[in-house]
């Protein structure tokens, strides 16, 4: 790859940073509240696009990976009365296991397969949620307002009932799986994923151990999803049932397809343009998974590299 | 009640499932043996067959209607999307999931719209029990049973024993040395559609005085024929059929011990482990 | 061609067999390449040469027998694990990233080249896989195709990509699944002398329908019919050979 493209990428890739960071100055906090909604979705989408954008596996289950998150977190602060740091932590960990449970488990299936056993594993899950629901509260859910304990870092208190640390931790999570996922798929590692997604058998053939590989996707991807899960917990302050359920695998699918499947800045412009679209149809009407419906046969019948996709093919060839 | 009339009921109750799940899985593999796609709305085309039972009895106090109205309607919508988001995707299998995911949200909401949030009983066109020596059972729900049976039979017939069959069993075959036979491949696969989700309808109206109807009941008849076709191999018929009585009669007997959640729970995770010691299903013949 | 190389034997197939349902694809047979040599395998349409070939490269699982490579059962090992060992197999049907531009084919070869062990391809060092890339390409003269998408090369470029793509990987045996099909006279040309370049450093087994090129290349040929070896030799002695006369002109 030659040298400019390198520099041209990266600075374009740290400049959405420095503007979604510059944003929470000027925009009107309704719009910051959306920002901040918008870069904990768009990391669980920046996860999902790993594994379908550029490893090729569509999985229906990634509710699963974001709720091992929303619930780890969750609970140890509720119940286990846990600081912040050690509860997130603990849900980077509970995702890794989850992760890397399933990538041992459910990577023998492929295609259709592998798209039914996630969902069902997936739906294991969510019942399960309902089943200890005098744990859970089931569809109910719980709420951590007043259970989250100030940090203090470097002299510094950080108190995360702020909408300014809100904003600033999911503007720091977003940047770090973003950039991580620009890395990933730049690199070697991201060149044998695309192999995979177009010619497995003969990734395979050139010796690549294809199994291996779409396991270590699906863990990054199942880890960078349950991280956007505990965010969730901590700066929306809510853990329920619904984000188990199969709607929460559909709209990272959704999100990524509409910004451009196989992009790194896709997932952000998906999730952006989807959640203000169904924030303005839910003022309309309840209804708004309608919209969700016809955005996906459109964006499908319609113009399939997405947004960022189609941006790409037509003038900035460079984009990864 | 003592313990074995409860398992025996169970039982029984597993069976009449067993039937219906098999009507909805069959349509679901019917679909995939002969399109090699798989319709995530599928779920949705069974919900539909409830609510309009539900629309029949109410509306018109006659529940056969919905037997055969459900299934046509059912079937001419097929025949839209087919003609008008199918074809233009060429039934390409991964965005076929995709579109069919969106046509799921669609319908289920515009049920959601018109017949409400609620879930509402259906009168069953027949209220009689037939008594066994140690307890009674719903006359309908064996009417259940003998109505699928022979729609299955039906079934049966039109693939191995009509030109239509043929076709559709050539198609799966191969579709296009179909084609190359003069095989008409682009009306196999909407009457494959059509003939698949009226399945499901009927599924679902016959079900609907015992279920209810409710505009979110589509989501798991999916998982369920998902998980049946699976266990029984996608694109095996027979498989399909002896799964389906399989996950009918456990989530039956586990729901006497165990709430529904649990069983659902349970045959999951049996699903997951048949899938994972054998990739292609007890009897599947066709590698994904 | 003649070569003193050495009578090891690199490949040995025992009684490797395969089944396809009720169809006897390949009956147990017994194949040995010598190391250095250029091996022909030669045979009508259906009698076997691609399912053994494939049964070497690990692509399908044998129905029963072993396959040895330099001493070792390799039987259980995948077709991945075999590349890492040196066999290398190029495909009869084309079978590139027809989606991926040619220098992005040829790098995913040459990473795998570079680099040993299952994660070794992650710590790689892009400027050195870059200049051993633009190597490759121009040794199989395809620089300046290099930014094309594959897919819409001609047919005997793709061909010459689908070797090109073997070359990075190490073979000691490298093996050729009917690599002419299709090629112009002129291609056919380029292709034969870059197996013969080729065959200085590595063990060739080569399937071909083209006898004349088989006959100027190979050192020994071997003539397969309906899933079995009926005859094994010298390329001027299979030539005179009334079996295999029978097999491919008679009845």
């Amino acid at each position: 790859m030659k040298l400019e493209n390198r520099r041209r990428i990266l600075t374009t890739h740290l400049s959405i940073i420095l503007v979604l960071f510059l944003l929470q100055f000027v925009v009107p906090p309704f719009h910051a509240t959306m920002l901040t909604r918008i870069m904990v979705f768009a990391t669980y989408a920046v996860g999902y696009n790993l594994l379908l954008g550029y490893t090729g596996l569509m999985s229906l289950g990634h509710a699963m990976f974001f709720s091992t998150g929303l619930y780890t977190t969750g609970l140890t602060i509720y119940y286990l009365d846990l600081g912040i740091v050690e509860a997130f932590l603990l849900g980077i960990l509970a995702s890794f296991v989850i992760s890397a449970l399933m990538a041992f488990i459910t990577l023998r299936t492929s295609g259709v397969f592998f798209l039914i056993i996630t969902m069902i594993f997936s739906q294991v899950f969510y019942l399960t949620t309902l089943y200890f629901n005098n744990v859970t509260y089931g569809d109910q859910g719980f709420v951590l307002t007043g259970k989250l304990k100030p940090l203090e870092l470097a002299g510094i208190i950080i108190d995360f009932s702020s909408n300014v640390v809100k904003y600033n931790f999911a503007l720091t999570l977003f940047a770090f799986s973003f950039l991580l996922n620009l890395r990933l798929v730049n690199s070697a590692f991201g060149r044998i994923l695309v192999a995979i997604r177009e010619n497995e058998e003969k990734a395979e053939m050139l010796g690549y151990n294809t199994l291996g590989f779409k396991r270590l996707a699906l863990i990054f991807s199942g880890i960078i999803a349950g991280i956007s899960g505990s965010a969730y917990a901590l700066i929306f302050s809510y853990v329920g049932s619904s984000f188990a359920f199969i709607h929460n695998s559909i709209n990272p699918l959704l999100w990524t397809l509409l910004g451009g499947a196989g992009t790194t800045i896709g997932p952000l412009v998906g999730t952006g343009l989807m959640l203000y679209l169904i924030d303005f149809t839910s003022s309309l009407t309840p209804h708004y998974p309608i919209l969700v419906g016809a955005m996906l046969i459109a964006v499908i019948l319609g113009f399939p590299p997405g947004v960022v996709g189609g941006i790409r093919r037509r003038w900035l060839k460079w984009l990864p | 009640m003592n313990i074995e009339v409860a398992i025996v009921l169970g039982l029984l109750d597993g069976v009449i499932l067993g039937f219906n799940i098999a009507l909805v899985a069959l349509g679901l593999s019917i679909v995939f043996g002969v399109m090699r796609i798989v319709n995530v709305s599928h779920g949705e085309f069974f919900m539909l067959g409830a609510v309009v039972a539900w629309y029949s009895v109410t509306l018109l106090n006659n529940f056969i209607i919905a037997l055969i109205a459900a299934p046509l309607m059912v079937a001419g919508l097929a025949a839209v999307v087919d003609r008008f988001i199918l074809r233009p995707i060429n039934y390409n299998p991964e965005n076929t999931i995709v579109v069919t995911i969106g046509l799921l949200f669609i319908i289920q909401q515009l049920v959601h719209i018109i017949y409400g949030p609620y879930s509402r009983p259906v009168t069953p066109p027949i209220y009689f029990r037939v008594d066994f020596p140690w307890f009674g059972y719903s006359g309908y729900k064996i009417i259940i049973a003998g109505i699928s049976a022979l729609l299955m039979v039906l079934t049966w017939f039109i693939i191995f024993k009509t030109k239509l069959g043929l076709y559709m069993r050539a198609t799966q075959q191969d579709s296009e040395i179909a084609q190359a036979f003069a095989v008409p491949v682009r009306r196999v696969y909407v009457t494959a559609l059509a003939l698949g989700s009226a399945l499901a309808a009927v599924a679902g109206v016959l079900i609907a005085p015992v279920q209810q109807a409710y505009y979110l009941m589509g989501l798991d008849a999916l998982l369920i024929s998902f998980m049946v076709v699976i266990i029984g191999g996608l694109g095996s018929l027979s498989g399909t059929l002896i799964a389906a009585f399989m996950v009918g009669v456990i989530d039956g007997i586990v729901s006497v011990f165990f709430s529904p959640t649990l069983a659902r729970i349970v045959a999951s995770l049996i699903v997951t482990l048949v899938l994972l010691l054998r990739p292609r299903g007890l009897f599947g013949a066709e590698a994904t | 061609m003649v070569k003193m190389a050495s009578m090891n034997v690199l490949l040995e197939t025992v009684q490797l067999s395969r089944r396809f349902g009720g169809l006897e694809a390949v009956k147990p047979t017994n194949l040995r390449v010598r190391q250095g040599e250029i091996r022909a395998i030669i045979g009508t349409n259906g009698a076997g040469k691609t399912t053994l070939v494939n049964m070497i490269s690990g692509r399908i699982k044998p129905t029963s027998g072993k396959v040895f490579f330099k001493g070792r059962d390799i039987t259980r090992l995948k077709a991945y694990e075999r590349v890492a060992i040196g066999i290398v197999y190029t495909f009869q049907i084309i079978n590139i990233f027809k989606n991926l531009t040619v220098y992005d084919n040829v790098v995913l070869a040459v990473q795998r080249g570079l680099t040993k062990g299952r994660w070794g391809v992650l710590g790689l060092d892009q400027r050195l896989v870059d200049r051993e890339a633009e190597k490759i390409l121009s040794r199989i003269g395809l620089s300046d195709s290099s930014s094309q998408i594959a897919g819409t090369l001609p047919y005997g470029y793709q061909r010459m990509l689908e070797l090109a793509m073997a070359l990075p990987l190490k073979p000691e045996l490298l093996i050729l699944d009917e690599p002419t099909q299709g090629l112009s006279a002129e291609e056919i040309e380029r292709v034969a002398t870059l197996i013969k370049d080729l065959a200085k450093e590595v063990t060739i087994l080569l399937i071909e329908h083209n006898i004349r090129l088989v006959l100027e290349l190979a050192d020994t040929v071997t003539v397969m019919d309906k899933g079995a070896i009926i005859a094994e030799g010298r390329p001027r002695e299979i030539e005179e050979n009334a079996e295999v006369q029978r097999v491919y002109l008679g009845i």
